[in-house]
């Protein structure tokens, strides 16, 4: 399965094609994360939201 | 999967405009995270220490040096007002005294006291030239 299928499949509220999106783009959202060199739980899970949001709202 | 693709075909295109959607929404949010969270820090006092802050005003501060505002001006507007209308807005506004007892104290009316006390008012208003201070 190729992203842009994996992406269709997010946007259609397909569980576990957004469970591997996230696991996918988790080392990126892990960096980001880091609030001065400390991991900041409260961010990832803003950023893992934010995440789901882009899922939903980008354009193919 | 691949984590890093070679932006050639379709879907490693999409991938790549994806990731940098995700990106900048991923930026902004932390814009908006840490914005938010100073403003619940700036109004947030943790312990005492309030007091320590420097710049703050306390009570301590009137009853120790009355003359010392953090406006230059207010100071020597306030030196050239009279006397007894300096020690009624003192009164009146740092030791929160009514009229009525101030009245009393200096042999005036009442109205002879709050006429005294808007006087100093409209003069420091007038030499500050900003009337957002309502007294």
């Amino acid at each position: 399965m190729n992203f842009k299928e994996l992406l269709l499949r997010a946007q259609a509220e397909d569980q576990q094609a957004k469970e591997k999106l996230l696991s996918l783009y988790q080392p990126l959202l892990m960096k980001e994360a880091v609030v001065n060199g400390v991991f900041d739980e409260d961010v990832y899970q803003e950023l893992c939201i934010t995440l789901l949001t882009c899922i939903k709202r980008f354009k193919v | 999967m691949k984590f890093w693709n070679s932006g050639k075909g379709e879907s490693n295109i999409l991938q790549n405009q994806f990731t940098r959607y995700l990106k900048t929404s991923i930026q902004r949010k932390k814009v908006d995270l840490f914005r938010a969270r100073s403003k619940v820090y700036d109004h947030e006092c943790f312990d005492d220490s309030w007091q320590d802050i420097p710049g703050l005003i306390t009570v301590d501060v009137y009853f120790n040096s009355p003359a010392q505002f953090d406006t230059i001006g207010l100071e020597q507007i306030l030196r050239q007002i009279e006397k007894r209308d300096r020690y009624i807005f003192y009164a009146h506004v740092l030791d929160e005294r009514t009229f009525t007892e101030l009245a009393a104290e200096l042999g005036l009316t009442y109205k002879g006291v709050t006429a005294a006390y808007y006087r100093v008012i409209h003069k420091i208003r007038d030499a500050l030239r900003g009337d957002e201070y309502e007294f």
